[in-house]
């Protein structure tokens, strides 16, 4: 890992891409996009868990919906409340 | 947004709702699949989503298990398999393809553009000479050069036309004449007459012998300058008179007003009647038109079924509308009378008046016929450019006097 941190600090390669870490855009607390993550371990309307190669991201609020879905990417809108990653 | 959905409809999809505990694994395992599913709602113990026909039948290799059930089946595989069973709803569907498909290689309307001071009667037999009606095969219609021509040939008025051809629609285009102004050939030899009747105020003769003096009365046609020369010796001849003549007109305008102003209001009643437009046959829905009311406004508007902005399918609706009116009088101030009537009286003047006229002096007088009725006059006094061309026809030569008729004399 830290080899890879290295080599994209020296190219100034973004971290999301060289390290395979989640990007994550939040837009007020009205709509949530992840990038890079692995899968979906929990899906409630008012909790959502996913995975990703080094922890999991929990967005919690109420009255989630899921926008879009696609290999590795997820859009997600409803009132926001929290983005923990554990 | 909507041809995509048209593409999801053709392929078909069908919306599923996927129980149990294990509902995000089985969300995880489709997008492993490349299966992206779409309209996801999840509720507490089952979520719902909407999966292409061909994702469907894929999910048979999943390896885990949970029940699903097929919630809803959309697209047109499904139309079809479920058209199957009522034939006569499919036959009717056929038929109508089949009519519209039949129906869209005739003319089903023949619209005119630009035709505002032509005699559309004329015009409408001229298309029908061209071959141009409802109801006639696109295929036998002419070029649309030889329409062109038919329709400039038989109808007066015009310069030019063409006939565009819009889904089952034909318009017609057409350019009236513009006629240009009269000139006047300087080498013409022309008088100047008086173009109405007046007492003259003043005229400014560039060309010819000028006939009157100021102050003298003349009558329209009569003639101010002369462009005729006749001389005992030399014989005679003509020139072209150029003058301006400024006329002293009256100008007298009379109408009986009553004391009143009337004016529309629609009670409220109305009536409407349809009728059915089958391709060039019209078939009213009603059995006899039963308007009681003497005044009412007449409005007609056509539903025309169109495919696109002009595929007229040949089918269509037409409404008369009629609405019921009736007319108020409310009592007027005499004043206010005599103001509308002289308002009145001056645009009918004023469609008299020639260009560039001067208003010197106006006269209203009033005359009480009854108590509610007044007789109103309206004296206008004008100076007015009346003067025209009229060309000379005739030159009344004069032989030239020779030596013999002098000795004679």
């Amino acid at each position: 890992m830290d080899i890879a941190k290295k080599i994209s600090d020296a190219f100034e390669l973004p971290y999301d891409v060289s390290l395979e870490i989640p990007k994550i855009i939040v837009l007020g607390d009205k709509q949530i996009y992840v990038e890079n993550y692995l899968k979906l371990i929990e899906y409630k309307s008012e909790i959502i868990r996913l995975k990703y190669k080094s922890g999991i991201i929990e967005i919690s609020g109420t009255g989630f919906e899921i926008n879009a879905i696609g290999d590795g990417n997820i859009i997600l809108s409803g009132k926001i409340s929290a983005v923990k990653l554990i | 947004m909507f041809f995509i959905k048209i593409f999801h409809f053709v392929r078909g999809y069908v919306i599923l709702s996927v129980k149990g505990n294990n509902k995000e694994e089985f969300l995880n395992e489709l997008l492993k699949m490349d299966i992206k599913p779409r309209k996801m709602i999840f509720c507490d113990d089952s979520f719902f989503a909407e999966l292409d026909l061909d994702d469907f039948f894929l999910l048979r290799h999943l390896p885990i298990r949970a029940r699903i059930h097929v919630e809803e089946r959309h697209g047109l595989a499904f139309l079809i398999e479920r058209l199957k069973k009522r034939k006569a709803f499919l036959f009717g569907m056929l038929a109508f393809v089949l009519l519209f498909t039949v129906s869209s290689h005739f003319i089903w309307s023949v619209e005119y553009e630009g035709a505002e001071n032509i005699d559309i009667g004329q015009l409408e037999a001229a298309a029908e000479l061209a071959g141009l009606k409802p109801g006639v095969l696109k295929k036998n219609l002419k070029t649309p050069l030889e329409m062109k021509n038919i329709i400039l040939n038989h109808t007066d008025g015009i310069c030019w036309a063409w006939v565009y051809i819009r889904g089952t629609k034909a318009v017609v285009d057409i350019r009236q004449n513009i006629i240009p102004p009269e000139v006047f050939d300087p080498d013409v030899p022309c008088d100047i007459v008086a173009i109405r009747d007046g007492v003259v105020k003043r005229v400014i003769t560039k060309r010819g012998k000028c006939l009157v003096e100021n102050g003298e009365t003349v009558v329209a046609g009569q003639t101010v300058v002369s462009g005729r020369y006749d001389f005992e010796e030399k014989g005679g001849y003509a020139t072209h008179s150029k003058a301006t003549l400024e006329l002293h007109t009256v100008h007298v305008k009379r109408g009986t007003y009553t004391q009143n102003y009337c004016y529309k209001t629609y009670t409220g009643k109305k009536k409407s009647y349809f009728t059915l437009k089958f391709f060039k046959w019209e078939f009213p829905l009603y059995l006899k038109k039963n308007i009681n009311s003497v005044s009412y406004d007449k409005n007609i508007k056509d539903f025309d079924a169109k495919i696109g902005r002009n595929n007229f399918i040949g089918i269509g609706l037409r409404r008369e509308n009629y609405a019921e009116f009736q007319i108020i009088k409310e009592p007027i101030s005499r004043e206010t009378t005599e103001e509308l009537a002289k308002r009145e009286l001056e645009a009918q003047i004023a469609k008299e008046l020639l260009p560039q006229s001067q208003k010197i002096s106006e006269q209203l007088d009033v005359k009480e016929i009854d108590s509610e009725t007044l007789q109103i006059t309206l004296k206008m006094e004008f100076i007015e450019q009346a003067g025209t061309e009229r060309e000379i026809t005739e030159v009344t030569t004069i032989e030239p006097k020779t030596d013999r008729d002098t000795a004679r004399d």
